[in-house]
């Protein structure tokens, strides 16, 4: 089961939704905790047991931390002032061994599960070139279902608890739903504990409100994926699996269709994640905001995946520039090299763990950790240039705030993006080098022109549907991104207009939609990373 | 509350009315492949003549590839058609006797058991249902190929198909062993969901006026002696014939070097005739149907076989 199968929309989630709206208040949480469970066994089955792991481990050392803290604050209440410095020091100490306990635990879990492969292949290659008869035995391992996801979230509690930003949960339901969440734990939105925590438990009763602006977005991320993400999957296999017998136009098409796909997938599979949550009064925060308007690749990242963004930024990147050693060469970079680039040295290394993880994160293969480095490169070119570019413009008298020159920008970005995106969807960074090979030394339009590209999987018919699609969604992307709320907006319209979009959505579905006989649906992308 | 209540009501009842004309419109004219009718070899039956056919077979690409109903109408007078399908589930096997039986008369339902041992989605009985109430949802992607005619011709379903159901597989493509069926005692389980399919199958069958049994056409690739057992003791409690040809290997005699299409997944049109003649033979000897041949209400049967003849040679 997954959140684009029927079997979600016709049985799980309606029995959920009655079964929530059945019990009293109080027990409502238990109903989400024991759907959840079961939307996780039917993915993972006994796998479960990893995650009532983590859960069990989020409980103990979330209450260990607290446990030391309320010592620590007893201890100073009676302490002199001389002493306050050496008790803090005493019990910062001491949770930290319990924080890299944690995460030692949870880290493991996640490298041992997902990267033994990987890193157990790459040692035997390397024993291999050293001409050592020495070859590790390599496991396999099967992944739960969001153990990338649930463990950012785990260990940012713990973190937050460490930091006192949260006090520990002495309810461990509560934290076994936050952590396990039916709609958000294939691919997130990877939440804050106080972020969802409380309303999850809260048991709201399903509003009208809520339940109608829950199906539209439902219906919304249905639309993009069936109308887009399975119907154009045809010809990104066959471009990617056979790219040996294309010219380089068809490299572009591949690569530019790859990227659309992986947009609606992903952004379809939050509407339909957000909208689920909506029905049961949960807020969970966005993980999209219109990324195509993206005028730098470090701002494209605020609006992609925004959820794993803020978390690099909060977990690795804020933790790596602050440390002594990063303080330090700020300092000295700023006395040899002045307050531009002097700090750009610290957090050009803190950049670096972000984007290494960032890459890793996304998948054990060289290619993910190649598309961690591209990205690190052109975030860092781009702060490097920063002041070069203001020079230029000013002597130039352009002004960045022009149309024009913005628009120049979201396409420099949207283009970099889509290099991007072909190496992340290549199989393999061979793969991935010969394909943009082909797009810089063979380009060529002849196999779109003499019709090639009509022949792998889609019609002209399908090209014009799906242009259609992409017209609709960019206008709705530039209402939303003047700041207009669309839903809002169109439920103060007269029943006539609001009913009639809601009926256009619903058809343009069943008669546009990629479904039926002989065409497999893709399950959700990012839940395989 | 309960002004909601009426509100979503009222959205669903339009719904419905958009999705019934949008239905009309989609729904392919004529049970041709020209009309956007998807498996029209299957659907050939609804262009037969009401309770003309005796024998309707079932199931998926092993059916259609190893019977041939216009040699039973050679050499018997029997009218049989196949409405397999390649990929055809239980489902989909309901679903297609419903439509098909609403008019023939059969004496004699047939199911092969392939499908029988493809578990089934449990949403997958929904859709179907989805499918008949909304034939746009089965249809929808017409939208490609919609003609004005579409939005105001008749349904008139009167296309036949001179195969009567069956798919003709001329290559060849052999295996090099020719063992299978080794005996065991033991009984690979029918899922569950599947056996109440069947169970279904025969009831409907048997309210309208068939016999019902299951019969296993020969595929080393994809039956063994474990479904065997599991099918005839599924059988055996239900009360259901079943005639395993796989488990007849000796008599039936398929040589799987030169009578397989696919390296003993189908049979090719050499075994589909040795298929034929001893089912041709079965129904003979113990379903007691009757000969067509001299009935002028079957000429264009005889008119189809000179047309099959031409195409498929034996």
């Amino acid at each position: 089961m997954t959140y684009t199968k029927p079997i979600f929309f016709v049985l799980f989630l309606p029995i959920v939704i009655v079964l929530y709206n059945l019990f009293p208040q109080k027990h409502r949480w238990k109903v989400l905790l024991l759907a959840s469970y079961a939307f996780f066994w039917s993915i993972s089955g006994k796998l479960l047991i990893y995650l009532l792991v983590t859960t069990g481990l989020m409980y103990v050392c979330g209450l260990w931390l607290n446990k030391k803290q309320n010592e620590r604050n007893e201890e100073l209440k009676n302490a002199e002032k001389t002493q306050k410095k050496i008790i803090k020091q005493k019990y910062v100490k001491k949770q930290r061994k319990i924080l890299v306990l944690n995460a030692l635990i949870l880290l493991g879990m996640l490298i041992v599960l997902k990267y033994s492969k990987f890193f157990g292949t790459n040692i035997n290659s390397l024993f291999g070139l050293m001409n050592l008869p020495i070859q590790i035995p390599i496991p396999h391992f099967i992944m739960p279902i969001g153990i990338s996801f649930y463990t950012l979230q785990a260990i940012s509690y713990i973190i937050d608890v460490y930091k006192e930003k949260i006090k520990a949960d002495k309810n461990i339901g509560r934290l076994a739903l936050f952590i396990s969440f039916f709609p958000q734990i294939m691919e997130g939105p990877i939440c804050r504990y106080e972020e969802t925590a409380n309303s999850l438990f809260e048991g709201k009763k399903t509003s009208y409100k809520n339940l109608t602006f829950g199906i539209q977005r439902i219906l919304f991320g249905l639309m993009k994926k069936t109308i887009i993400v399975d119907r154009v999957n045809p010809l990104i296999l066959e471009i990617f699996n056979n790219y040996s017998n294309y010219d380089g136009g068809i490299m572009a098409v591949g690569m530019v269709l790859y990227t659309l796909q992986l947009y609606m997938d992903f952004s379809g599979v939050m509407d339909i994640v957000i909208g689920t949550a909506e029905i049961f009064g949960v807020k969970m925060p966005e993980n999209f905001r219109q990324p195509f308007f993206s005028k730098t690749i470090a701002e494209f990242w605020t609006r992609w995946h925004i959820t794993l963004g803020a978390w690099f930024r909060d977990y690795i990147y804020y933790p790596v520039c602050l440390t002594d050693k990063c303080k330090k060469l700020t300092s000295w970079g700023r006395k040899k090299i002045g307050n531009y680039y002097g700090p750009l040295l610290a957090s050009s290394i803190a950049l670096f763990c972000v984007w290494i993880c960032n890459g890793l994160w996304h998948g054990s293969a060289w290619s993910y950790i190649f598309f961690g480095m591209y990205h690190f490169v052109l975030i860092l070119l781009g702060r490097i240039i920063e002041p070069l570019v203001k020079k230029i413009n000013t002597k130039l008298h352009i002004d960045n705030k022009k149309i024009w020159y913005r628009l120049i920008q979201i396409i420099r970005t949207t283009i970099l993006v889509f290099i991007g995106e072909l190496f992340f969807r290549a199989n393999g960074l061979k793969a991935g080098l010969e394909m943009f090979g082909k797009m810089i030394t063979n380009f060529s339009f002849e196999q779109i022109q003499n019709g090639t590209v009509l022949n792998l999987g889609i019609d002209l018919h399908d090209f014009i549907i799906m242009g259609v699609m992409v017209v609709v969604i960019t206008i709705i992307s530039l209402l939303k991104e003047k700041g207009i709320n669309i839903r809002e907006s169109i439920s103060k319209k007269n029943v006539v207009l609001r009913w009639s979009l809601y009926y256009t959505l619903i058809i343009a579905i069943i008669v546009f939609g990629s479904y039926g006989l002989g065409i497999v649906p893709l399950d959700p992308m990012y839940a395989n990373f | 509350m309960k002004k909601n209540i009426i509100k979503f009501i009222a959205f669903v009842l339009i719904l419905i009315f958009i999705l019934m004309i949008l239905s009309y419109i989609f729904v392919p004219k004529n049970n041709s492949k020209e009309f956007g009718m998807e498996e029209d070899q299957a659907k050939g039956i609804f262009g037969e003549k009401d309770n003309s056919v005796d024998v309707i077979m079932y199931g998926d690409s092993e059916t259609i590839a190893s019977t041939m109903p216009m040699k039973l109408w050679e050499d018997y007078g029997f009218t049989m058609h196949v409405c397999g399908e390649a990929g055809q589930t239980l489902p989909d096997t309901c679903r297609m006797a419903y439509d098909t039986m609403k008019k023939q008369s059969p004496k004699l339902v047939i199911l092969e058991s392939n499908n029988i041992y493809n578990s089934v989605n449990v949403t997958v009985p929904i859709a179907r249902v989805i499918n008949i109430m909304f034939p746009i949802t089965e249809y929808h992607n017409r939208w490609k190929n919609l003609k004005l005619k579409d939005f105001y011709s008749k349904i008139e379903y009167n296309t036949t198909d001179i195969n009567k159901g069956y798919y003709y597989v001329g290559r060849t493509d052999p295996v090099e062993d020719n063992t299978y069926m080794e005996k065991t005692e033991e009984i690979e389980k029918i899922p569950f969901l599947n056996k109440l399919y069947i169970k279904f199958l025969k009831y409907y069958s048997e309210k309208k006026g068939a016999q019902f049994a299951i019969v296993s056409v020969p595929s080393k690739k994809n039956w063994n002696y474990a479904k065997h057992n599991g099918v005839k003791e599924f059988a055996d409690k239900e009360g259901i014939e079943f005639l395993d040809l796989n488990e007849l290997k000796d008599e039936l005699n398929i040589d799987w070097k030169t009578e397989t299409g696919d390296k003993g997944d189908h049979v090719n049109y050499k075994g589909a005739v040795k298929v034929t003649n001893y089912l041709g033979k079965w129904l003979k000897d113990k379903k007691n149907l009757e000969n067509h041949k001299d009935d002028q209400n079957y000429d264009k049967w005889n008119k189809d076989l000179e047309e099959f003849k031409k195409n498929v040679k034996y």
